[in-house]
């Protein structure tokens, strides 16, 4: 039975998302999706779902829909994309803040002209936010060089699901000031908590960046000779290997830097292993394909759905992960592409799903595989979904430490529900110690 | 012997007893002589002395030793070398202190995935030495890296020089093994980059032990750079140093380590055994460390030469060799113990400014402990903003310590209303906790205690730390100003 959203509840919402929000009822009037524009607007609409115990979602990318809303149960879809802006910036600090529905692209357009960049390269950055970046832990190839957004994010503003303003780090580069919660929101998929303003450290950006590619061999000799890389004195940028299906595997790596290491660096790899360099619009081009073609094959042109998983483990288990997980991956009957960060100890592996398979059975798959052959975890990876979910088999003491921690902040298990995959736990029976007053 | 005149035998300790009977009888110190030791930290400004010290060897050591602890409703203070400068590691609700200086075995050692997977009580050298000659180091390095303990180093997220470039302590442990109050183990992360759902390592690393005990950790190393190069350029002011310091960043240099030290830390240590040869005439000295490949760093170093030259420096001396390197670095690694020859004390401050900052920090810091008649000399991270203030006194002086402390708390006012925070790398622990509430509404205050309570709903972690006593539960804290 459908359960509709009253028209009372809807007026309220329409309050609570402000003169500049916007409120839409689902077909079936089981789901709002509420537009706010500001931190207010949020702790309003996360009071009412608290306290008509409708789950929240939130929804940061500006385009496609969090699935995560079941039909005809009740939902409000929390669209954070207009609550954007540059709040502050110290140049001279190389400190930034900035609303939660912030491009990318808007920070690195505002950071380069003063020769600085937040070193972080999610795919699709003109539509992808600060907020959903750090939710979903976004990275792309410079993770190899500079680390994911936990490196940058030194403050943020929060609201958690009882409607209350939080701020966790601040505008220090350097803290350690209390509990470190800022990040602790990088990856938590908006289900601790909804991520109201960023405060980032940012770097220079590089005079010059030369990317050097190499071709012939199977993905097992690249992935050696991208080890090879990494024991050379000048560290890369980036570093991966790419394998399109039908295609040779190439080892793709980046230096940044001044002109004449970044050039030194560069004819060093080409005396090593024969390489092209790649420069200007050509560099993007290969950087966007590092990022973005796992994210969609198919999605735009063919209308084709993709699979794509991600898999971490340690660095000298990649190979053994990677080939896991194509064993998996082929048995659906679909050519299977790859993008491996040998430093990061990551890949991507992304096919065409035509024939259909379900999503989460092929992740716990290929999970069972990785894990398997290389100690290593899997998680899908879809660009519009909000969640990735965890598999970790029978409950440990370090996951009744996540649903502890879950629980804390959201007893009512409404905030982006289905991260975890127990319900989250009671509060411990023991006796709890009383405050003093003064 | 007449019974009357019998020394009493002080009542039995069922827990420690019990502790003993678990883990050995020498695992468990009661004497009130051997507990001395363990009445305070690096924060000489207030002591109390702990009901035991237990010293396990092991992370089932410390749960079982936990457990009963939990199970007597006894506080629990987790220690390693007790270098801390905080007040993290003093007991001042008594309580068991449970030290991890038996814990110090690296049980991974990874060259290829670049790892280590050590105990914490292992002193913070002791990993770089471990792994140096397979081209690694771990980044971190306090100024007391010889003696303190990683463990320490994660309870307080420690930073030290080269955090300028390759940051805090949190940013280098991958996973962590932790005995939660209740002496249950959890593991948090791993040695695989990401953890699953949560990134709990970041609300463990700079815990302050009041969230559990962190016995092992999985630790990210990093290759060592092809060149080293330090950089030593003398100013006849402070605030020529710190426009360098600004002028290095804005043009794009990216130097491992950028350090300050004042006239009076120069004086100090000049006259003391780690003399380094800085020119005794200079208002300030900027250390610059630059690294990487030959080329990247001559380039740097040009770019550095160049700033500074247009600031017109006393002195301006640049070296890649190693023993040179060591020298110049010598007096800058040991300043806060040239100190002890200023006076008996030290208290060695922490606190945070936006590097643009720096000059009106520190003359506010000046201005500050001269009002109270206070010796103030500084070292500081200058490229993180991160100050140091040092106030150099007599513990013996009651009038001093008060002094003392009255300008360790305008200080850090003074740095907050420049848009800094209490600690970049000490902590809070009982040093600051009364002054948390310049940097976080009673909203922020409320929801650590809830997440603390969350965690460790006895409130038997590290109690009296980090949070302002009202907020500490119900015992009260205890402890006596050193004077």
């Amino acid at each position: 039975m459908t359960s509709r959203l009253p028209k009372e509840l809807l007026d309220e919402l329409k309050e609570a998302a402000g003169s500049a929000g916007r409120v839409r009822r689902s077909e079936d009037e089981a789901h709002a999706e509420v537009r706010v524009s500001d931190a207010d607007g949020i702790a309003r609409v996360l009071r009412i779902s608290g306290r008509e115990r409708i789950p929240v979602f939130t929804r940061l990318f500006p385009f496609g829909a969090v699935e995560r809303a079941q039909a005809g149960i009740r939902s409000i879809l929390l669209d954070m994309t207009a609550h954007s802006g540059i709040v502050r910036y110290s140049a001279s600090d190389r400190v930034l803040t900035a609303r939660a529905g912030t491009p990318l692209a808007d920070i690195s357009a505002a950071a380069a002209e003063h020769r600085q960049r937040l070193p972080v390269d999610p795919p699709a950055p003109r539509a992808m936010t600060i907020g959903e970046a750090v939710a979903k832990n976004e990275w792309g190839p410079l993770r190899t060089g500079w680390g994911t957004l936990r490196n940058y994010v030194i403050g943020c503003q929060v609201v958690l699901p009882n409607g209350t303003l939080w701020k966790s780090g601040g505008p220090s580069v350097k803290s350690a000031t209390g509990y470190d919660f800022h990040r602790l929101q990088v990856g938590a998929l908006e289900s601790l908590a909804v991520g109201s303003e960023f405060t980032v450290r940012l770097t220079t950006a590089p005079v010059v960046r030369v990317g050097v590619v190499s071709h012939g061999g199977t993905f097992p000799t690249m992935l050696g000779r991208a080890f090879r890389v990494r024991e050379l004195p000048d560290p890369p940028a980036a570093l991966f290997v790419l394998e399109r299906a039908g295609q040779a595997p190439r080892l793709c790596t980046l230096y940044e830097g001044v002109p004449a290491a970044v050039d030194r660096a560069a004819s060093r790899l080409e005396g090593l292993f024969a390489g092209e360099r790649v420069m200007g619009s050509a560099l993007d081009t290969l950087l966007d394909e590092a990022r973005e073609a796992p994210l969609e094959p198919g999605f735009r042109t063919l209308g084709i759905p993709g699979l794509t998983v991600r898999l971490t483990c340690r660095p000298s288990r990649l190979l053994d992960a990677v080939e896991a997980a194509q064993r998996v991956l082929e048995d659906l009957e679909s050519p299977v592409n790859l993008c491996a960060h040998p430093d990061v100890a990551a890949a991507d592996l992304w096919i065409a799903n035509r024939a259909g398979a379900d999503s989460s059975a092929v992740q716990e798959q290929v999970a069972a595989a990785v894990a398997a052959a290389a100690g290593g975890a899997v998680r899908l990876r879809r660009p519009h979904e909000t969640h990735g979910g965890v598999r970790t088999g029978a409950p440990t003491a370090g996951l009744r430490l996540l649903e502890r921690v879950k629980h804390h902040f959201d007893p009512a298990n409404l905030l982006n529900p289905g991260v975890l995959p127990y319900p989250a736990a009671p509060a411990a029976a023991t006796p709890r110690a009383e405050v003093q007053s003064t | 012997m007449n019974p009357a005149t019998r020394t009493p035998s002080p009542p039995r300790d069922t827990a420690a007893e019990e502790i003993a009977a678990a883990l050995g009888r020498d695992s468990v110190e009661t004497a009130p002589e051997h507990l001395l030791a363990y009445e305070c930290d690096g924060l000489a400004l207030l002591k109390e002395r702990p009901r035991m010290v237990i010293l396990p060897r092991s992370t089932d050591e410390v749960a079982r030793a936990v457990s009963i602890l939990h199970r007597h409703h006894i506080p629990i203070v987790p220690r390693g070398s007790g270098t801390g400068l905080s007040g993290g590691a003093t007991p001042v609700r008594g309580g068991a202190v449970v030290s991890l200086a038996r814990m110090r075995r690296l049980l991974e050692f990874d060259p290829v995935d670049r790892l280590a997977h050590v105990e914490l009580g292992m002193v913070n050298l002791d990993l770089t030495g471990h792994v140096a000659r397979h081209g690694l180091s771990y980044a971190p390095d306090p100024s007391s890296q010889a003696a303190c303990t990683l463990g320490g180093n994660v309870a307080l997220n420690a930073g030290g020089p080269h955090c300028f470039k390759h940051g805090s302590t949190t940013l280098h442990v991958m996973g962590l093994t932790i005995v939660l109050s209740t002496g249950e183990v959890a593991e948090v992360g791993g040695p695989e980059p990401d953890p699953q759902a949560y990134d709990l390592r970041s609300l463990f690393v700079g815990s302050e032990g009041t969230l559990g005990i962190a016995t092992e950790a999985w630790l990210r190393l990093q290759p060592l750079p092809e060149v080293v190069e330090t950089i030593l350029v003398s100013f006849a002011s402070m605030d020529a140093a710190c426009r360098a310091v600004a002028a290095i960043v804005d043009a794009g240099v990216e130097p491992a380590a950028l350090e300050i030290l004042d006239d009076r830390t120069i004086e100090a240590i000049e006259a003391s055994v780690f003399a380094a040869g800085y020119p005794r005439d200079a208002a300030a000295v900027l250390l610059v460390e630059l690294e990487g490949s030959d080329l990247a760093v001559a380039h740097a170093s040009g770019q550095v030469g160049a700033i500074c030259g247009a600031l017109g420096p006393l002195l301006i001396q640049a070296s890649r060799e190693e023993e040179e390197r060591r020298r110049l670095w010598k007096g800058r690694k040991g300043a806060f113990g040239a100190m002890g020859r200023v006076a008996p004390d030290l208290y060695v401050m922490d606190c945070v400014v936006p590097r643009s900052k720096l000059p009106e920090a520190l003359a506010g810091v000046r201005a500050i402990c001269d009002e109270r008649r206070v010796r103030n000399a500084n070292v500081f991270h200058a490229g993180d903003g991160n100050l140091h203030p040092n106030i150099s006194y007599d513990g013996r002086d009651a009038d001093e310590v008060r002094r003392v402390l009255d300008a360790g708390r305008a200080i850090a006012e003074w740095c907050v209303s420049l848009g800094g925070t209490l600690s970049g790398e000490h902590g809070i622990g009982i040093e600051k906790n009364e002054y948390l509430p310049l940097v976080f509404g009673e909203a922020e205050l409320m929801g650590f205690r809830e997440l603390r309570l969350a965690l460790d709903p006895a409130f038997l972690m590290n109690p009296g730390k980090l949070l302002p006593r009202r907020l500490c539960g119900e015992i009260a804290v205890n402890g006596r100003r050193n004077s």
